[in-house]
């Protein structure tokens, strides 16, 4: 009996091993596991590798759905797990830093206006499939999104988010005026719905929505931040001032208090509830007023019939808006970096940029010149302005290109807070100028 | 003959072991500091380096991704000569510190000596104090935020709708857009969250004061405002120095509220030192002014710090 059981064991144990031997193959697997550990990276027969992507939390969810159903797809076809996180848009910058920072993170990332300048020497060059994608979507219509330092593509352009004005055609005709086309225009109509309880809304506050409106606001005044070689700061001029001057005007005849308090959600909000009669604002606001069939106040009538979006209005300096333009980048220290390029070439094929574009319901314009009239915008009148848009619509930094400086410029909220010092009567046109001259001076310096 | 003897005993002895000659050199607490080593050395990985690091970048120009190289005390007169948000950053967290550590105190003191004096519903009441405190402070701080909304604020909502506020013609008030009810408004859900603590802690030491004191002062004649002065009021000091000391440091340090409610708006009226070293350092990528920015607080920290600790050993030597 005693003798069977040593034999079982035997089997099970193996020969009985010399110290010596024992020593050695200790070694040998204490050794394995602290390369692995110390590496990160596990041996080959245990990798399974996964494409991380990270992009902001879409406004119109079913966007995500689709980039995350497309991802699925390629996974799939190339035998990898893939991963879609999201994060809140105004938290995108932070976690882009910290991967930056730490050096390790997600494979693919959604880049925003210069965040390809911004951290060009850590983004993989895109050069080759730019041109591939550019040939087979009828080439770009930007030239300066996914730019990196000395010209390398260091990201694909995505998609564009325009700022067109959103207006309440019923609340505009009972004070017997039509849509607004210049900026004029808006105040005055501003400042008779105001009376009436229903005020403008922009953001003078840290948002998105506000960097872009304003921006569009100096430009259509002939101001400007920087020069076209986007190297000098350009702010402090008479067109600047009066751009300032104007928006004070337009804060106190055609707003409230609480625009100074926004977020990028509290412009769609007040609009959908009926309080505001105008504000400027991607297609969420409206389809977000067709989603939730929300009714004109005191009324049966669905509110999205009498919203309506038009170009932004025309400024003694012509008619210009900033948007939001995205791009999708990969990280050099990705470890699937082929395997994320391989996505992008997947992701930019007609038909899988045709379905990404009809999620979003309108929300993401194209950047390739094939799915300009993409038959969404034909689908209502509601979507007429967006085909044009694109013509009036310049990412921040223009004249020049979106480099770090202006980034970091859009991050910080400079131009936004500039305006609301000017509105709030904290500061007048020029000191508000001259200080926002002195803090440009500053970012460009420092990244010259 | 004999002491030639016991020369040589002792050269004989074997030599003292590493232990011995160390307890010898250090003293006979060595086995303390062995014990206490491990955790010293997780303090140093922890705290000393990470500060150190700190401190490195504040003098750096250390950006986001790239090599940094010294630039001495650059960032640090930046901020203090340039910079016009740094002056309101400095006021607003001293402001923040000051009004809610105090009307933590005052009322942490108050809600204490009610629900010590609560018989029914003691425990219930008791625990329903803490809710603020073990609650998220995100999760609260956007229930705050609803409260307040710019559009559509509940407060507001009641003052124009409920008898007898919609009697009263008051509001509507700009909570978040107005930079002195903004900066209230932060205080406010910061003396909200941490008044619990008080409350507890506070309550804890009065239940540890012995009877016999207030019927000894009731003997003598004490009346109840005396026997809070004299007896009470004193015995809570060293609880209250350390309430205020944790308080004071968590308080100091805040980020979520702010980043919450207002991200520092509006017009940056309502940024703290750690609000405002984040967006220089992670925002903007500049991690030299951020680091610097946030070793501002260093100097306040320690005073304070100090201030609360001599007190409290000054408390400790109380005797009854």
């Amino acid at each position: 009996m005693a003798k069977s059981t040593k034999n079982s064991l035997d089997n099970i144990l193996g020969e009985p091993k010399s110290r010596r031997k024992f020593i050695s193959e200790t070694a040998a697997v204490t050794g394995g596991i602290a390369s692995i550990l110390a590496t990160g990276i596990p041996p080959a027969f245990a990798q399974e590798r996964e494409l991380k992507l990270l992009t902001w939390s879409h406004f119109v969810p079913k966007s995500d759905e689709e980039l995350e159903r497309q991802l699925k797809e390629f996974g799939k076809q190339a035998g990898i797990k893939v991963r879609v996180d999201r994060v809140a848009h105004l938290q995108l910058p932070a976690v882009l830093a910290g991967e930056v920072q730490g050096q390790k993170g997600h494979d693919l990332i959604s880049l925003r206006n210069a965040n390809s300048y911004l951290y060009s020497e850590h983004l993989e060059t895109m050069d080759d499939l730019y041109e591939k994608i550019a040939k087979r979507g009828g080439g770009w219509t930007t030239d300066t999104v996914g730019k990196g330092q000395e010209g390398r593509q260091t990201a694909l352009p995505w998609y564009f988010i325009s700022f067109p004005l959103v207006a309440r055609t019923d609340l505009i005709a009972e004070v017997g005026e039509d849509l607004p086309d210049t900026w004029e225009d808006v105040r005055r109509i501003a400042g008779k719905l105001k009376k009436k309880g229903h005020p403008l809304g922009i953001q003078l506050a840290h948002s998105n929505d506000s960097n872009n409106v304003t921006r569009g606001i100096l430009w259509s005044h002939g101001g400007k931040l920087v020069e076209a070689d986007s190297k000098t700061v350009a702010v402090n001029s008479k067109e600047s001032i009066e751009a300032f001057k104007f928006v004070r005007a337009l804060y106190k005849e055609g707003m409230e208090k609480e625009v100074l308090a926004w977020d990028d959600r509290n412009n769609n909000v007040c609009l959908v509830s009926g309080k505001c009669s105008m504000t400027f604002n991607p297609v969420s606001a409206y389809r977000s007023a067709v989603r939730d069939k929300a009714l004109i106040p005191g009324t049966d009538r669905p509110l999205h019939q009498v919203i309506n979006h038009v170009l932004p209005p025309r400024g003694p300096g012509g008619r210009h808006m900033a948007a939001s333009f995205q791009a999708i980048g990969v990280w050099k220290f990705s470890e699937n970096a082929q395997l994320a390029k391989e996505f992008l070439d997947f992701h930019f094929t007609k038909e899988n940029i045709d379905k990404h574009l009809t999620a979003s319901q309108g929300y993401n314009q194209p950047v390739l010149a094939s799915f300009a009239m993409h038959p969404i915008y034909a689908s209502s009148p509601k979507y007429y302005f967006a085909p044009y848009i694109g013509w009036y619509t310049h990412a921040a930094g223009y004249p020049g290109v979106p480099t770090a400086a202006t980034q970091t410029v859009e991050d910080q909220f400079l131009l936004p807070d500039a305006m609301a010092a000017c509105a709030t009567d904290r500061a007048t046109p020029e000191e508000a100028v001259a200080k926002l001259e002195a803090q440009l001076t500053r970012i460009y310096k420092r990244h010259a | 003959m004999v002491a030639v003897t016991n020369i040589g005993r002792a050269e004989a002895r074997p030599p003292l072991s590493v232990r011995s000659r160390l307890r010898r050199s250090v003293g006979p607490d060595i086995d303390g500091y062995g014990f206490i080593l491990p955790s010293a050395i997780i303090m140093v990985s922890l705290v000393v380096y990470p500060f150190g690091l700190a401190v490195w970048y504040s003098l750096s120009d250390a950006f986001i991704g790239q090599p940094a190289s010294f630039i001495g005390l650059d960032n640090f007169i930046y901020i203090l000569t340039v910079d016009d948000i740094f002056p309101k950053v400095l006021r607003n967290t001293l402001l923040f510190a000051v009004i809610s550590v105090a009307c933590k105190v005052f009322f942490g003191l108050i809600c204490a000596l009610l629900l010590q004096r609560i018989t029914t519903f003691k425990r219930f009441f008791r625990g329903a104090m803490l809710i603020p405190f073990v609650a998220p402070t995100a999760l609260t701080t956007l229930g705050w935020w609803l409260i307040l909304d710019p559009t559509y604020s509940h407060i507001n909502w009641i003052l124009k709708h409920v008898w007898p506020f919609s009697e009263m013609g008051l509001g509507p008030y700009q909570f978040l857009a107005d930079p002195t009810l903004a900066l209230s408004s932060v205080i406010f859900v910061n003396f909200w969250r941490g008044l619990p603590f008080f409350v507890i802690t506070i309550l804890a030491g009065l239940v540890s004061i012995p009877d016999h004191l207030y019927e000894a002062a009731e003997i003598d004649g004490a009346s109840t405002w005396d026997k809070f002065w004299k007896i009470t009021l004193p015995l809570l000091r060293p609880v209250l120095a350390v309430v205020i000391l944790f308080s004071t440091i968590f308080t100091l340090a805040d980020f979520n509220i702010v980043f919450v409610l207002t991200r520092g708006g509006p017009m940056n009226e309502t940024h703290l030192f750690a609000t405002y070293s984040y967006t220089y350092g992670i925002l903007n990528h500049d991690i030299g002014l951020g680091a610097a920015v946030s070793l501002f607080l260093f100097p306040i920290l320690a005073f304070t710090v100090i201030f609360l600790l001599r007190l409290i050993r000054r408390d400790t030597a109380y005797e009854l």
